[in-house]
């Protein structure tokens, strides 16, 4: 029994209930190779989202932990922010979870960008942790970042933030669609993605929960940050 | 001033590098080499992806290199961890930041890279370690270069000279980490 793993497979469950409400899921080709009994793969979208990904690995039996990646890109002709969300978790407690809506096409001053800064003001420490340079090259520099989430109550407010910032994304994306050239959105989403495939941890993590390394290595290029040729 | 000209010196500057001496020389301990593809992989990458999203590799058959210096890096490297990513490959990949929608300057680096690979890359093919599919194209090279002439104008000068600079930066801080420039001998 744990109460941070049960809360989290809630928001794994809210999160799958917000796609379906707002979107239609849709079989990827090559995702169903990272599909199984512990890692589970799922792709939504709809008019103004191409791709809203969830990715959870449940290690609970065999490492003790849990991991969910949610990542949503709008359409290349909409100039709105990438939302992400991201956490790792023992049975005690969330030992990473990562939030932001980073800029596209739309820049910083996107008003999605400017709202999710307001909406997560209050999660900003005064002095925040040193990033990496390929996470400056993207994240907003209002990015949620808490490690050692141990009870309860901390571990509420970041899903709770989490999840409101996915409604709110989900009922103001479609306000965008039609305001980029889909060949510069092009361009900034796959800006992200390289600088996301640049995070070592990122395969590090998945293969410290027990998947197979040659699948991670595919995995982390092809379907976690897929570019766009 | 055409563009070759006003890069004249920074691509002279770029091949006056001793890492471009050891490479030459057809000794090159293939550790190195394989970290200096490490890091040209992470700027190919990105500039492909920059470039092909607007549209300006269109006409360029077979010009993409990124798949093939994967497979001549994976072919050299035998360690479990991947080689350092340099100073100069970070600040190569947020300078791209700064030009991701402008058309001449990510331009300006294709004409560096890949015409580089088509022209002074058949040269460094012959004595550089394994395959090295970086530099072999299955489209005629020179009607390559055509099209990427075809492309450049002499406004991209300054980004050109970013981009050769890139190189020259890359090409000391390979010396300068803990590898051995050149292999060992066999006799």
């Amino acid at each position: 029994m744990s109460l941070i793993w049960n809360k989290l497979i809630e928001c794994q469950d809210d999160i799958i209930n917000i796609f379906d409400s707002h979107a239609i899921e849709y079989d990827e080709p090559g995702l169903e190779h990272f599909n199984n009994d512990t890692w589970v793969n799922r792709v939504w979208r709809n008019d103004h989202i191409r791709r809203a990904h969830i990715d959870v690995v449940d290690a609970r039996e065999s490492k003790g932990l849990w991991m969910m990646h949610v990542c949503i890109f709008p359409v290349l002709t909409n100039d709105g922010p990438i939302y992400g969300f991201d956490v790792i978790a023992g049975k005690n407690k969330i030992t990473g979870a990562f939030h932001d809506f980073s800029a596209s096409s739309g820049g910083e001053d996107h008003p999605m960008v400017q709202g999710y800064k307001e909406a997560v003001a209050d999660f900003i420490p005064k002095k925040q942790r040193k990033l990496p340079e390929w996470a400056t090259n993207i994240f907003t520099d209002k990015m949620v970042a808490a490690g050692n989430v141990s009870t309860e109550e901390e571990a509420v407010a970041i899903i709770e933030l989490a999840l409101d910032n996915l409604r709110a994304y989900f009922d103001e994306i479609g306000q965008f669609t039609g305001n980029s050239d889909a060949s510069i959105t092009a361009g900034c989403q796959n800006y992200y993605c390289h600088n996301q495939q640049q995070n070592p941890h990122t395969p590090r993590t998945m293969k410290s929960l027990g998947l197979n390394e040659a699948d991670v290595d595919k995995f982390c290029t092809d379907m976690l940050f897929p570019k766009i040729v | 001033m055409s563009l070759k000209e006003a890069t004249w010196e920074h691509h002279k500057d770029a091949e006056r590098q001793e890492f471009v001496k050891v490479l030459m020389s057809g000794r090159i301990n293939p550790e190195l080499y394989a970290t200096y593809l490490w890091n040209q992989h992470k700027k190919y990458d990105l500039l492909e992806a920059l470039a092909g999203a607007l549209g300006l590799l269109d006409g360029l058959p077979d010009i993409r290199r990124k798949t093939k210096i994967e497979q001549d890096f994976l072919e050299l490297w035998t360690r479990d961890t991947p080689p350092e990513i340099t100073n100069s490959t970070q600040h190569y990949i947020m300078h791209m930041k700064s030009i991701i929608t402008d058309v001449d300057a990510l331009m300006a680096h294709v004409y560096v890279l890949h015409m580089g690979d088509l022209s002074g890359g058949q040269m460094i093919a012959r004595k550089a370690p394994g395959e090295g599919r970086m530099y072999q194209f299955d489209a005629d090279k020179d009607q390559l270069k055509e099209g990427i002439r075809a492309k450049i104008n002499d406004n991209m000068a300054t980004e050109a000279q970013y981009c050769f600079t890139a190189s020259t930066n890359l090409f000391k801080e390979l010396l300068e980490l803990d590898i051995e420039p050149y292999m060992e001998q066999t006799n």
